[in-house]
């Protein structure tokens, strides 16, 4: 506790100790007026500054009325005024605890408590700073030095469990700010740490310990999550895949980026889709888009591109995504797309049906990669009157955590619904289903930064009306080099034996993504 | 020249592929739940974990004896030894370590600190938390432990400089403030031995039986440790420098350790060497001209400057110039050239202690101006505790051996290196390329690759010239990052003028260089 704010917070309790002189209080209910006069005496003289003569009246009525509450009090407050802590403290231990401690009796014990976790007894003084909070629970100031003594004592897991009960404080002293920052860096919650420093900055702008803490942060999202990444990107995506009734059909994906200003990139790219069935190139796109993200800060980004369909002139489209991540642990995701591309069926396109894309979604990932959910729900607006609403979730969770595998299930729920009973592209009137996922990786100690590869094996009951219900499974392997910091190589290979209106098919799926930056 | 040999084969090998022969060992502290200020501490599910993972993984964890005696060719290893041994002496080992160690039928090494046993000089943090004598004697009954000695009482810090840093009792000459002066080498001398003697007939007295090995308080030791431990019959001695264990490296046995534990990952990087084998050095040159002529007060803010600054440049490796630029003056206490300023050890500590730089090194020239650089450089790695040296200008085999033997002397686990293409060959752990920063990129790579062809690891400096725009640097990290090299950084860092700016080079100094493309 600095002195400064030391002295502020204890002025009004002086004032308090004065006017309402619980001194006279105590006295006036009888009996010991004797003892109260002379406890008051001491009171008066601590008041002048005389500490060490008022002690020496408390003192020998302590020993005489040992558990007499209003002297154990004075006597602890004034010698916290003191200074003298371990008296202060021990008396403190000894007092039978009332149903209420007076208001203006709690700093000054706090104030001690602090200083004995300052000496390095950190659990003497968090064990009187939580007896102090049952009697103010809602106290900021115990809550937040509880918080700082935890964190000296290098408990950064009970710290920030802690923290959330004071998150909408808006104090933010930058001595509990900074630590907590830390905490949060420690902790790998860097996006927190930079957005909490950045609130105490808007109230203490020229403090440089939390300008340092702001810096250190920013450094560590740059660092480790390319947050305002400030190299040029190029992104190159290729699928193939039989999903669509067993029709073949090449997805590729260019974008190139660049940072133009500060947290903020303009992208250009490029898809192209082909069906190995002539029939079908009516389906074919080629569409350019340019487009420009931005990050408000580290929690909030838009993204907002325009598109054009290089093969058909006209066909305009616009799409925006908004994203928000308020914890490092939470992602939430709103987009529209004027223009739905390759996520609609190949037949649809073929045949001159387009549609809008509504949609929504939200991640989680536990800081300790065990626990996983993640949820969608998406809104088709076809242009032949079809309107397609679904939704997706799926819950994971890490069984075996082992340095060179890690094996994970996941239980997912999938429901859709079209409005349009014909339709020239896969359209069932209702369908739902219920699958388990198991996923192994396996971790490798190559030569590159990281190497994992991942087995996905998929069962699931498919149900779909008027076609009734039926088993689809899946095998994917996958392959994921991150070579170094500026290069990375996903592809996979996908075998599904999937059922539409009943009738099985059987199909394959091959991807790859290669991320270069310069 | 056979130490010299040896530590070159050790520098390799700490950062080459796990070879045939190593021994992963293992060093614990206190085995308890992490809800307290010892960031060494392992939560017992976790222990339990890693003995379970042992065996998963096909590790045979063996005595100290068994590896005493493969050293002496009486025995054999078995494939995939590890030795697990326990500092401190803590209760938690009895309780939570060893019912687990015997279930699995694991032998271990226990060192204590006589001193902390007979309750002479217990830390707080420590009071009744530690076994005693009797809980001792009750584990000295297992064939599964060695008891061994962790000193008396040289697990403490002493007063290491001017500005009352406290560093370990156990290198440290300790720093007078009457007549402002540091401990003699024979006061030194005398201090250890009486310690390690009162340890030894304090085990013996209570125990037993003499300790056969010492394992150093803070894992740091010198030659004089050794030579007093050997003569007290503790010839074997554990340290904690990240290097794997052999049998040709005995009597020294090196540990890793746990800090800040998170997940089997820590267990098993350690196992394999992979955390040390993977690591790549980003460094920056720091000269000290800026503390000359400040009062001690100006010098702290200089200092919390400079920490900061190293702190948000994220580097593992610092290169510190313990002369002035012009070589005339020194940052340290010494006989023959003048002081500008005695701050390289508060420097060094504080870099250590406050952002946990564990690896500083001094760049120095061959001879220090005109005073002979064995005397001074003797008083330079007498009073100050450093991880490696970089020699400047040419030096050749002769005069590099005689400088190399004062270093290590202090210090044997210390790193030697020299500029690349020096007549200097022995003794030598690395070479040091500098480039110009304002060089073409093209340059800078194809010179990169052809230094790395180099018989040694190269640690590349590149000089970056005051105002130069920071592009230049980022284009000659880029460049010199493309030709493969893994360990490099940056000299005149402006820490005051954060120059180069911080959020842009930080990316390029970090960003990670596949392994295998260059030494």
């Amino acid at each position: 506790m600095w002195p400064g704010e030391l002295l502020k917070r204890l002025l009004p309790y002086l004032f308090l100790l004065i006017a309402v002189s619980p001194c006279h209080a105590e006295s006036e209910r009888g009996g010991t007026q004797g003892l109260d006069a002379a406890r008051e005496r001491g009171v008066a003289l601590a008041r002048k500054g005389r500490h060490e003569e008022a002690l020496r009246i408390l003192r020998p009525l302590l020993r005489a009325h040992p558990d007499n509450y209003p002297l154990q009090r004075d006597f602890i407050i004034i010698s916290s005024w003191k200074g003298d802590c371990n008296a202060a403290l021990a008396e403190f231990a000894r007092i039978k605890r009332p149903p209420q401690l007076e208001t203006y009796f709690i700093p000054p014990v706090a104030d001690c408590a602090v200083k004995r976790a300052r000496g390095g007894d950190y659990d003497a003084g968090l064990s009187v700073l939580n007896e102090l909070l049952q009697y103010q629970p809602d106290s900021y100031p115990l809550q937040r030095d509880i918080i700082l003594i935890t964190i000296w004592k290098g408990d950064c897991v009970a710290a920030l469990d802690r923290f959330e009960r004071v998150r909408g404080a808006t104090e933010l002293e930058p001595y509990f700010v900074v630590p907590v920052s830390d905490c949060l860096l420690d902790r790998d919650r860097p996006k927190e740490a930079l957005t909490l420093v950045r609130a105490g900055l808007e109230r203490h702008p020229d403090d440089p310990a939390l300008q340092h803490a702001q810096i250190k942060a920013a450094v560590e999202l740059k660092v480790d999550d390319n947050y305002d990444d400030e190299r040029r990107v190029v992104i190159f995506e290729l699928a193939s895949d039989t999903t669509d009734q067993g029709l073949r059909e090449w997805h590729s994906r260019a974008e190139f980026s660049a940072h133009v200003a500060p947290r903020t990139r303009l992208y250009t790219r490029y898809l192209a889709t082909r069906s190995d069935d002539a029939q079908f190139s009516a389906g074919d796109l080629d569409r350019a888009g340019v487009g420009l993200r931005h990050w408000f800060n580290v929690q909030w980004m838009i993204d907002q591109e325009f598109s054009t369909d290089v093969r058909h002139g006209g066909r305009a489209g616009s799409a925006t995504k908004v994203v928000y991540e308020p914890r490092d642990t939470w992602k939430y995701v709103a987009a529209y797309a004027s223009l739905a591309e390759d996520d609609l069926p190949l037949r649809a396109r073929a045949n001159g049906v387009e549609a809008s894309h509504w949609q929504g979604s939200a991640e989680y990932n536990s800081l300790d990669y065990v626990w996983y959910w993640y949820g969608t729900v998406n809104d088709y607006d076809f242009t032949d009157g079809n309107r397609r609403k679904s939704l997706f979730t799926t819950v994971g969770y890490a069984y075996e955590m082992l340095p060179h595998r890690e094996q994970r299930v996941y239980l997912e729920w999938y429901q859709s619904r079209n409005t349009l009973d014909d339709a020239p592209y896969f359209n069932p009137g209702r369908d739902r289903s219920l699958g388990f996922v198991h996923r192994t990786d396996f971790v490798f100690d190559s030569r590159y930064k990281r190497h994992v590869d991942s087995l996905y094996l998929t069962l699931s009951d498919y149900n779909q009306d008027d076609f009734g219900s039926h088993m689809k499974w899946s095998v994917k392997y996958e392959q994921d080099y991150d070579f170094d910091d500026a290069q990375s190589l996903l592809w996979g290979v996908a075998y599904a034996a999937n059922v539409y209106d009943g009738a099985r098919e059987n199909e394959w799926r091959a991807e790859l993504r290669y991320v270069k930056r310069f | 020249m056979r130490l010299f040999g040896w530590a070159a084969l050790l520098w390799l090998t700490a950062v080459g592929a796990v070879q045939a022969g190593d021994i992963p060992v293992l060093a614990y502290h206190d085995i308890a739940e992490r809800h307290g200020a010892d960031e060494f501490a392992v939560p017992p599910k976790e222990f339990r974990r890693h003995m379970q993972y042992l065996r998963d993984q096909g590790y045979a964890p063996i005595s100290l004896q068994q590896l005493i005696r493969a050293g002496d060719g009486q025995g054999k290893l078995p494939d995939k030894p590890v030795l697990l041994s326990f500092d401190d002496g803590l209760a938690s080992y009895e309780k939570a370590a060893l019912p687990v160690l015997q279930e699995f039928g694991y032998p271990s090494v226990l060192s204590i600190v006589t001193a902390w046993v007979d309750g002479r000089a217990t830390p707080d943090q420590y009071r009744g938390r530690l076994l005693n004598w009797d809980d001792l004697r009750r584990i000295k009954a297992s064939p599964l432990v060695e008891i061994i000695s962790h000193s008396d009482d040289l697990h403490h810090g002493i007063r290491s400089n001017l500005q009352g840093n406290l560093a370990p009792a156990t290198v440290t000459r300790e720093y007078r403030e009457v007549g402002g002066r540091h401990e003699s080498e024979n006061e030194f001398r005398a201090r250890i031995h009486a310690d390690l003697a009162r340890s030894r007939a304090r085990m013996l007295a209570e125990l037993g039986r003499t300790p056969l090995a010492i394992a150093w308080p803070f894992g740091d030791y010198d030659s004089v440790l050794a030579e007093e431990a050997a003569s007290l019959g503790m010839r074997y001695y554990l340290t904690l420098d990240e290097k794997p264990t052999s049998l040709q490296t005995l009597p020294c046995i090196n540990r890793s350790t746990f800090r800040k534990y998170r997940n089997l990952q820590d267990l098993d990087d350690i196992l394999t060497f992979r955390e040390a084998r993977n690591r790549q050095l980003r460094f920056v040159e720091v000269t000290l001209d800026r503390f000359a002529g400040k009062s001690a007060a100006e010098q702290e803010q200089l200092l919390s400057a400079l920490l900061a600054r190293l702190e948000l440049l994220r580097v593992n490796t610092v290169m510190v110039a313990p002369f002035s630029r012009d070589r005339r003056k020194a940052f340290f206490p010494n006989p023959r050239v003048p002081v500008a300023a005695d701050v390289l050890n508060r420097v060094l500590h504080q870099m250590r202690a406050r952002i946990r730089i564990e690896r500083q090194y001094l760049m120095l020239p061959a001879t220090p101006g005109s005073a002979p650089a064995r005397e001074v450089y003797s008083e330079l790695a007498r009073l100050n505790r450093f991880d490696g040296v970089v020699f400047s200008g040419d030096v050749d085999d002769a005069g590099l051996e005689q400088l190399i033997s004062v270093f290590r002397y202090h210090n044997p686990a210390v790193r030697i290196g020299v500029p690349l293409g020096s007549a200097a060959k022995s003794g030598v752990d690395f070479y040091v390329a500098r480039f110009e920063a304002a060089l073409r990129g093209e340059v800078i790579e194809r010179q990169t690759v052809a230094a790395l062809q180099a018989s040694h690891p190269v640690y590349f400096i590149l000089d970056r010239t005051e105002g130069e725009p920071d592009d230049d640097l980022l284009r000659a990290m880029r460049a010199i990052r493309s030709g493969g090299a893994r360990y490099y950084g940056y000299s005149n860092d402006d820490f005051l003028a954060n120059a180069p700016a911080v959020l842009r080079i930080v990316p390029e100094l970090q960003a990670y260089v596949a392994r295998g493309a260059g030494k």
